[in-house]
């Protein structure tokens, strides 16, 4: 229930832009540097392949976005059985696991960085697999013609403290929308949601996929913040940095969720 | 409420105490000799200096001592009236004042010689001249009191074209705005850009940015107090103006001749009439307007009791995708009121108020089907006495009970609806209560102090759960409490006195300390103000907020008429227990939006500067601004005082009125301030393949400078007594200034790989007309 929010958006714009002759203009503006600060990205899946971590650092606004990886970072990543893990850098400011950790619900994952005499380190715990059951394209009537929308269904086990997140892909092409939603307002009842935004666009013969995550609390506030910071979404905000789970002054996330995925050609 | 009772029986008892037998009282109605509608603010003036201001029902009371007097009535825009009369007995003396523009056919606007701008102990009161109002220039032509207000010192606009003010660097939702003493909860149409008060129907507007009088109360940063007209009560008339965007009508006359009228006002917008016209096929099929409908009745019983019932009706309307999709929210007020004499020298006024503030947002496609509402309710009973024991006093004492209902966002769905299902959110109940006394005295020749209190309390009330949370806004207890429980309560004594020194026959120096508390809270996150702003009431874990004002200032007349006005002021305001959302948080569709609020403090401190010339064929003010609102809250950038939102360092308006000849009249007005608070990025970094922006302090950067200029005119194009018309032509932004709204930053589709900062400006050159006409 938490995409009626979004409908708003619909209902801001539109009527904005009816009595405004809203002009853009780009202009150019002094933003004082700032120190660079580590951003760190990391993940642990049910999926049977390796765990990423990706580290690089922030660059000014009115530079290109190249942003610079970090190397050399000593990255170790352990669960609370005991199994740990050193891991490689394959690519610059890329690290993966070397040993198959299996990534399994209930189980509480550890990611430690040690790089140029900073220590980071975050937890998160793989929440519990509800299953997807499926996916449909509902029409909405919004506007002239008729939006596309992508609605994964599920059913919430009762008991609060289920989060979501999705992710769609429309041919191959992952979409930058952040989708995600948590069960306070129908615990226990079977969710459609409709991954709603308003620069997303889906045409007859795509083929669009949708990859379910069952996240943790921490990972749905950091979305959600994100979101908001980027003046997206219903709880568009005062921009701010996101709050995350990690020890020591960095950027980014470290999440472990359950993959699932469905997709369909739009027909 | 026993706080109140014991308080007014105090009052009473005082009175017997007070009578002296060597003097005697004439009191009486103010009116307009045209068309009977009471005056309010009319200085009343016996030879020997004593004096007195008509209330807000046109009522006045001076009492004197035995023997012959002379009274002078006075009213900007009106002819002056002296009487003479020789009291031996109390007397009624009823007044009607003359229109000096009805009478002479004359167009200049005369002022009468009056020092009560440094003589009354008001600090920080703008009174909204109607006149004005008519003849400035108005985005799209729609002349409106909230916009007119913006133009005064110490008062900044929420942005381009919005309705929407910030006092005294006071947040939006801390003004209190009064319409015939009904609460208005959204003052705003369409998002901000138009107010809900149809100027045509406006009779006063009077703003207090500091030392209200103690009768007002709830809000913590102003008072804008708005009458509506009452309706003429010698003649049927009928008025309206046909504008770009909208069209209104007025009807107004007598149920019984000088004794009671009846005034119908409507205003319905045609914005989508205008869509039509698009090629945009999404544009074409949009509904969007509003109507506003006020109405109201006054009957003049007795030479004792006179009542008023008014009404005010007004709302939104969009829809879209061939009615698939739908909301509309607005405003319903209604006010009985009674006024009744209980001597000539004791006023009393009893209103009951229901105010009703509402939006709805109604899907429908395929087999779904749900509405989405919320609503704030009041129930409301003020009384308010006025007592003019002699000349030198003035005492006004009271109590106000209003009881709140509270509905979030509640969703109601039909048994089809696959993707929703009902949600009743929990309603909130609170019941507010004040009682108050102040005096106005006249302490000596040079000496004039206003002094009261006001003390206010906030039950919160069952039934529903109730949350504590820590400091992550995890809920740690659930108390469940019944229907009419007492949850907490508030207690506030809200102490404020304001005093004028006289220091020449022109000059004074004033000074005042108020403080103000507030129960009721607008949860917003943007600057447009958005219908679905949540109100939230005061509950276990959002406390009061409470704002302490002191402020001083210089005041000085000059001209040979007393027509230039000069005033400094400066004032410093604390501001406790203020609100604002945490990073991140969840503001639609949460359930528990409390857990995501943060509490702190804010202070705010400035310097306002006005010239002002209110007679004379060229008239108009300059007013200057300097100023700075903080605020310091736990959690927000790292706990240090940050810029509010609605910062701003220099404000300055220029507004000027030219009458031309007899049938033209010139207006302009610019506008100049600097850039209001906001947060840039300092960085950014990638996240999931995306840009993302990094920052490092709340509100750290500034908007561009603002500047804009309107034109007006109106040209007269008939006058007769039969019928009368008009052409108003304004000119919105002449010089097609590209203020920023806002400023956004994306990647760049010119130069793939960087970032750009793009401005977004909603208004270039807007030229309108609209045609009035009465008869």
């Amino acid at each position: 229930m938490k995409y009626f929010a979004k409908f708003s958006l619909f209902l801001a714009l539109p009527a904005l832009l009816l009595i405004s002759c809203d002009q853009e203009e780009i202009i150019e503006l002094d933003l004082n540097g700032a120190p660079a600060q580590y951003v760190i990205e990391g993940s642990v899946t049910d999926e049977a392949k390796p765990f990423q971590v990706r580290i690089s650092k922030t660059v000014e606004v009115d530079q290109p976005n190249d942003f610079p990886a970090v190397s050399g970072a000593v990255v170790v990543i352990s669960d609370d059985s005991g199994r740990i893990d050193t891991l490689s850098e394959t690519l610059p400011g890329m690290y993966e696991t070397t040993q198959a950790i299996p990534g399994a619900s209930g189980r509480t994952y550890t990611l430690q960085v040690w790089v140029a005499g900073h220590y980071f380190s975050a937890h998160s715990t793989m929440p519990a697999l509800v299953p997807f059951q499926d996916l449909r394209v509902i029409p909405l009537p919004f506007g002239g013609e008729n939006t596309l929308v992508m609605t994964p269904v599920f059913t919430d086990p009762a008991g609060l403290g289920n989060n979501y997140q999705f992710v769609q892909s429309n041919n191959g092409v992952r979409q930058p929308y952040i989708f995600v939603a948590d069960d306070r307002n129908n615990d226990g009842a079977q969710i459609s949601t409709l991954l709603l935004s308003p620069d997303l666009e889906t045409l007859k013969g795509d083929t669009v996929s949708v990859e379910m995550r069952n996240i943790d609390r921490a990972t749905y506030k950091y979305f959600v913040a994100l979101d908001a910071s980027n003046g997206n979404g219903p709880n568009a905000s005062v921009p701010a940095n996101p709050n995350n789970n990690f020890e020591g002054a960095c950027l980014g996330y470290f999440a472990a969720y359950t993959v699932q995925r469905k997709s369909v050609i739009v027909e | 409420m026993k706080n109140a009772l014991a308080f007014a029986l105090l009052c009473w008892a005082s009175i017997s105490l007070a009578q002296n037998a060597a003097n005697y009282t004439v009191s009486g109605t103010i009116t307009d000799a045209a068309s009977g509608e009471t005056l309010i603010g009319v200085t009343v003036r016996a030879e020997n200096g004593a004096g007195v201001v008509s209330n807000e029902y046109g009522f006045y009371s001076l009492t004197l001592a035995e023997g012959a007097h002379t009274f002078s009535f006075a009213y900007l825009g009106y002819l002056t009236m002296n009487r003479e009369l020789v009291l031996h007995q109390n007397q009624k003396l009823d007044i009607a004042l003359s229109d000096n523009t009805t009478l002479l056919g004359e167009i200049e606007i005369k002022a009468e010689k009056r020092e009560e701008h440094v003589e009354r102990a008001l600090m920080g009161v703008e009174k909204i001249n109607m006149a004005d109002l008519k003849s400035l220039p108005m985005l799209l032509g729609e002349r409106d009191v909230l916009k007119t207000i913006q133009l005064l010192p110490g008062v900044k606009s929420a942005g381009e074209g919005n309705t929407g003010f910030y006092v005294r660097g006071g947040a939006a939702d801390q003004n209190l705005i009064l319409l015939d003493e009904a609460p208005v909860y959204n003052a705003s149409h369409l998002l901000g850009f138009f107010s809900t008060f149809n100027a045509d129907a406006v009779k006063d507007a009077t703003l207090y940015k500091g030392s209200m009088p103690p009768q007002y109360g709830g809000r913590i940063s102003s008072v804008l107090d708005i009458k509506m007209n009452d309706g003429n009560n010698q003649k049927y008339e009928l008025s309206g103006g046909i504008g770009l965007i909208s069209s209104k009508l007025n009807v107004e006359g007598p149920i019984q001749k000088g004794k009671g009228s009846i005034l119908v006002t409507a205003r319905r917008t045609y914005l989508d009439l205008l869509l039509l016209t698009s090629k945009d096929s999404i544009r074409k099929s949009t509904v969007l307007y509003f109507y506003d409908l006020n109405t109201k009745v006054n009957y003049q019983i007795d030479s004792r009791n006179r009542i008023f019932i008014s009404g005010y009706f007004g709302r939104d309307v969009l829809r879209f995708g061939s009615g698939s999709f739908g909301v509309n929210w607005g405003n319903a007020t209604a006010t009985l009121r009674w006024n009744h004499l209980f001597s000539d020298r004791l006023f009393s006024n009893t209103s009951l108020i229901f105010s009703n503030y509402d939006n709805n947002i109604a899907i429908k496609f395929g087999a779904n089907d749900f509405r989405i509402s919320s609503r704030i309710k009041d129930y409301n009973l003020k009384q308010d006495f006025q007592w003019y024991p002699n000349s030198r006093n003035t005492v006004k004492y009271g109590f106000q009970i209003i009881n709140h209902t509270i509905t979030p966002s509640s969703v109601d769905a039909s048994e089809t609806s696959e993707l929703v299902g009902n949600n009743a959110a929990q309603k909130r109940y609170g019941l507010e209560s004040a009682a108050f006394i102040s005096h106005e005295w006249q302490a000596g020749k040079r000496l004039n102090l206003t002094y009261g209190i006001r003390i206010s309390d906030f039950a919160v009330l069952g039934d529903g759960d109730f949350y504590t949370y820590d400091a992550d806004g995890k809920i740690v207890t659930t108390t469940t409490y019944g229907k009419g429980e007492v949850v907490k309560n508030y207690l506030v004594p809200e102490p404020r006195i304001t005093g004028s020194l006289r220091l020449t026959e022109r000059s004074s120096i004033k000074a005042g300390y108020t403080r103000n508390a507030q129960y009721l809270h607008l949860l917003s996150n943007s600057t447009a103000s958005n219908p679905t702003d949540l109100w939230m009431p005061t509950t276990n874990n959002v406390k009061a907020e409470i704002a302490d004002q002191v402020s001083l200032g210089w005041f000085r007349n000059f001209g040979t008429e007393s027509e230039y006005e000069f005033s400094v002021e400066t004032y410093y305001k604390s501001m406790l227990n203020q609100i604002d959302y945490r990073n991140g948080a969840e503001i639609q569709g949460n359930p528990n939006p409390e857990a995501d609020l943060l509490y702190g403090s804010g202070r705010a401190y400035g310097l306002e500067l006005l010239l002002k010339k209110k007679a004379g064929r060229f008239n108009g003010w300059i007013s200057y601004t300097l100023a700075r609102t903080e605020r310091k809250i736990p959690g927000i950038n790292n706990g240090n005082y940050y810029a509010a939102k609605q910062d701003r360092t220099h404000d300055l308006s220029i507004v000027a009125m030219y009458q031309l000849n007899q049938r033209w009249q010139l207006s302009a007005n610019w506008v100049y301030y600097t850039g209001n608070a906001v947060t840039f990025p300092s960085g950014k970094y990638e996240i999931n393949g995306s840009t993302t922006y990094y920052y490092t302090e709340r509100n750290g950067h500034r908007m561009p400078d603002y500047h804009r200029l309107d034109l007006g005119a109106v040209f007269q194009a008939k006058k007769t007594k039969r019928f009368e018309s008009e052409w108003a032509f304004s000119i919105y932004n002449a010089y097609s200034r590209k203020n920023a709204y806002t400023i956004m930053f994306r990647d760049s589709e010119t130069r793939p790989g960087t970032t750009e900062a793009v401005k977004t400006s909603l208004f270039s050159i807007v030229p309108s007309v609209s045609w009035n006409f009465r008869f």
